[in-house]
């Protein structure tokens, strides 16, 4: 890591102490989800664009969140997307990109992040659908995988 | 009955008590869960400040008093709003700007000891 992005991840991290002491875990988890809520429909509105799709199916949603989304910001192998044949997405997170920054995710604060993000561009793709379980590294779990109901 | 029903059958039977305009159940992450608020809120809105009311007033509870936050009333000109934490949800209440503040607290409390049952 450079020193410019050592000193912001240390800013960050201290932003998020001070916030946590001031505001409460609630509010910090709240504001996660919500930035996590407004990228997840960004990122449904430019793959749709991007990729000429007049109608998601699930299997090219779960392709095109790894390749534009995931991958670039993970790596190659970083999340992969599978389809179960009860029309869920079975999202894996192999690396958590701010345990890789080397901020303490324990306190679970940027997973609404995560859950915001993949439930709601998955609800812009296909009108309804939820997050229905999860598993978390932020809870031990050596990946994280969320569960999400297409619920067409 | 799904938990969303039980939370539903929860508020109905507050409503039924005491004089309300709107009432909600939110998750501690802002998440709205049930909701019967007046038609013109932003739901997501007040979830999330919900959640963040909530934050807040648990840190100034540890600050002042190093006590354990109970109840909010957000007095504002135009009516009242409520707000109890019930384990894993908030429980939010609206009422008009004169309430009896005194049996709405205490059929709130009935209502959060409910829904913390309810989502354990």
């Amino acid at each position: 890591m450079s020193e410019q992005l050592k000193f912001i991840a240390s800013m960050f991290k201290m932003c998020m102490s001070e916030f946590d002491m001031v505001m409460g875990p609630e509010t910090i988890m709240t504001i996660f989800r919500l930035i996590g809520e407004r990228q997840g429909e960004a990122i449904e509105k430019r793959m749709r664009e991007k990729f000429n799709v007049k109608e998601w199916t699930p299997s090219d949603f779960a392709n095109y969140i790894v390749k534009d989304v995931f991958e670039p910001a993970l790596g190659e192998g970083g999340a992969e997307v599978i389809v179960s044949s009860d029309n869920e997405l079975i999202i894996k997170f192999k690396i958590c990109p701010f345990e890789k920054a080397g901020i303490d995710i324990s306190k679970k604060f940027y997973c609404t992040y995560t859950e915001g993000l993949t439930e709601n561009s998955a609800k812009k793709a296909f009108g309804d659908a939820e997050i229905i379980s999860e598993d978390l590294k932020s809870n031990g779990a050596p990946i994280c995988t969320i569960k999400i109901k297409i619920k067409q | 009955m799904s938990l969303v029903d039980e939370a539903k059958k929860v508020l109905t039977e507050l409503g039924e008590k005491v004089n309300i305009l709107g009432s909600a159940v939110i998750r501690t992450n802002g998440l709205m869960i049930v909701s019967s608020l007046p038609s013109e809120s932003n739901e997501r809105m007040i979830a999330a400040m919900s959640a963040a009311l909530l934050g807040t007033s648990k840190r100034t509870a540890e600050a002042l008093f190093n006590g354990n936050f109970r109840s909010l009333n957000l007095e504002i000109d135009k009516g009242n709003m409520f707000l109890i934490g019930a384990g894993k949800v908030i429980l939010v209440v609206l009422t008009d700007v004169a309430p009896n503040v005194g049996l709405i607290t205490l059929e709130m409390e009935s209502a959060s000891e409910k829904l913390s049952k309810i989502f354990g």
